[in-house]
């Protein structure tokens, strides 16, 4: 794989950090080489939060980066905020009912009914690990095994729901409604 | 032993060995429990708050205490008090209660007090940036209160250094009796990445000097050591401390004999102990024609330059101080001899540059890149700067 840099970025309380987390100990747990670093809008409440996730098979030499391979967005304004610095060639990856894309020539974008599958399930807040399941099983970061170790890892409330979530994203990404 | 020190471990408390996707912050908090701190007493600013947050959740899970004071003041004073009665003790800050700290710091330094501060530092001068990097405050760390007096800095530029440098700078407080400032940068301080924690016994841990007189005999500040052996309060040991210029009882004297003793003393035990105190990393500075100079988060960005610039057929290299204080100025001597190029990268508007210049200048030439606060020189900044030196 190589080296990956991922920047998930929505609305806070959207479990943005928590999916990076996520990411970042599933790869470490996993032989490879991870680093996280956060930027947060500056409202103290309905502001945006953001992790840039760099994930190597290679020790990190520099954490910080500006334009992601990857982009994942669950809002409007974190959209337009990031969209225009994915890489060439990149993908970014949106919350379907929550933003419409505009085009970029270069980039594929990719919409995901996260949240409609997280209330579907019953636990709106599981939204952010419908997202995970459906990066990984698109963009095969890992196995799927040490990601969901990585979420029993760092989610300690509803761990089961929050799995399902992950394996029905996994299943949207493979083009299988649920 | 009292059974305070007993308290130094707690190995079921600590954090298990193994391998944590965590914030440097919170490594550092970690690093200080299994150091044998117990008591941490601060005051919140950020970015350094994860720190305190993390002490004041676990501390009292290990037997020790955590108190928010009304200032920094306070706290700095507070953490020389405590390790007068014979516990590890922390604070941790940023720029603006790093500012507040410097009278207690240099009480520390005179009355020597082993203590450990953790400056995260942001963007200044004065309240800044308070959520942005600096690392403007690396003189500071070294000049900030008056007086003659030296202490120990150490510049830690992954969640792994954290770790064990924060251990690191217990050892060296307790070993030499000093204040040691731990100097991460906001980017090192809170960026999450791999720690590895081995196994304890691999970590060795240092306590105090304990006096070996018997009480009628025990002298606290006895010159005939560099660093006189500690009694800890209610010990039975007879004993008097003053940030006045003391004699060997402790007792304030205006005597210029004891003076010098007092102040030459509290220079010489860390001035000629700096090659056991200073460290530094070099990487493929061997055959170097150009050796970038950085540290903290910038020593991260440098190596990606020098990376890129060997990847075009330039020698460079890179030097990291891993302690800014003493200045490890003898692992740089062999590429000034080669006569080198030296590039200087921090984000300030040239501090660092300043030693190496006192150490080497008309020797080689050395360059110096400034960087506001704010943000983190990429790595293609440095290169520009590298290649500008190079091709002269």
């Amino acid at each position: 794989m190589g080296e990956l840099k991922l920047r998930i970025i929505g609305a806070g309380g959207h479990g943005i950090l928590l999916a990076g987390n996520i990411i970042g100990t599933a790869s470490i747990l996993s032989g490879r080489d991870a680093v996280m670093t956060i930027a947060y809008s500056p409202a103290q409440r309905g502001g945006w939060s953001r992790a840039d996730v760099i994930v190597s098979d290679e020790r990190i030499d520099f954490p910080i980066f500006d334009n992601p391979d990857v982009l994942i967005a669950t809002t409007q304004e974190t959209y337009e905020l990031e969209v225009d610095n994915v890489i060439q060639g990149g993908i970014v990856i949106y919350e379907r009912d929550l933003v419409s894309p505009r085009n970029v020539p270069y980039i594929k974008q990719v919409p995901i009914p996260a949240f409609e599958t997280a209330i579907k399930l019953g636990f709106r807040m599981s939204a952010n690990m419908v997202i995970l399941g459906f990066v990984n099983e698109f963009l095969k970061i890992l196995s799927h095994e040490a990601m969901i170790n990585g979420i029993k890892a760092r989610v300690k409330r509803r761990l089961d729901v929050n799995i399902k979530a992950y394996e029905m994203g996994v299943a949207l990404a493979r083009g299988v409604e649920p | 032993m009292s059974e305070r020190v007993s308290l130094l471990r707690a190995e079921e408390a600590l954090l298990k060995p193994g391998v944590y996707f965590m914030q440097g912050n919170i490594a550092a908090a970690e690093a200080a429990l299994v150091a044998g701190c117990r008591f941490f007493a601060g005051y919140p600013i950020t970015p350094s708050n994860e720190i305190a947050e993390h002490m004041s959740r676990r501390l009292p899970q290990v037997g020790g205490y955590f108190i928010q004071f009304e200032d920094e003041i306070a706290s700095v004073i507070a953490i020389s008090g405590a390790a007068y009665a014979g516990v590890k003790s922390m604070t941790a800050t940023s720029g603006p209660g790093f500012s507040l700290m410097q009278e207690g710091i240099g009480m520390a330094a005179m009355i020597e007090a082993p203590i450990v501060i953790i400056n995260v530092q942001r963007g200044g001068p004065s309240t800044g940036l308070p959520t942005l990097v600096g690392q403007g405050d690396v003189m500071q760390a070294k000049w900030g209160s008056h007086g003659d007096y030296e202490i120990v800095a150490y510049l830690p530029s992954s969640v792994q250094e954290m770790f064990d440098l924060t251990i690191q700078a217990f050892n060296t407080a307790w070993t030499y009796r000093v204040p040691v400032i731990v100097l991460p940068d906001q980017r090192v301080g809170q960026m999450i990445e791999k720690l590895s924690v081995p196994d304890y016994n691999e970590i060795p841990i240092a306590g105090r000097i304990a006096p070996e007189e018997p009480p009628e005999e025990f002298l606290p500040f006895n010159s005939k050591y560099l660093v006189p052996p500690m009694a800890f309060a209610g010990e039975g040991y007879r004993f008097h401390v003053t940030s006045l210029t003391h004699d060997e009882r402790g007792y304030p004297s205006t005597s210029h004999k004891i003076s010098t003793q007092l102040v030459t003393r509290l220079i010489r035990k860390i001035r000629d102990n700096e090659k056991a105190i200073g460290r530094y990393e070099s990487v493929l500075t061997d055959d170097a024609n150009l050796v970038v100079v950085a540290y903290g988060i910038t020593a991260r960005s440098a190596l990606k330059a020098v990376k890129e610039a060997r990847k075009e057929g330039l020698k460079v290299g890179l030097f990291r101080p891993v302690t800014a204080w003493p200045f490890p100025y003898w692992g740089l001597k062999e590429a000034v001899d080669r006569g080198a190029d030296i590039v200087v990268v921090e984000i300030n508007m040239g501090q660092m540059v300043r030693v190496i210049r006192e150490h080497f200048a008309n020797i080689v030439n050395i360059h110096s890149m400034t960087w506001a606060p704010g943000d983190v020189p990429r790595p293609h900044d440095i290169l520009v700067k590298i290649k500008e030196v190079y091709e002269g």
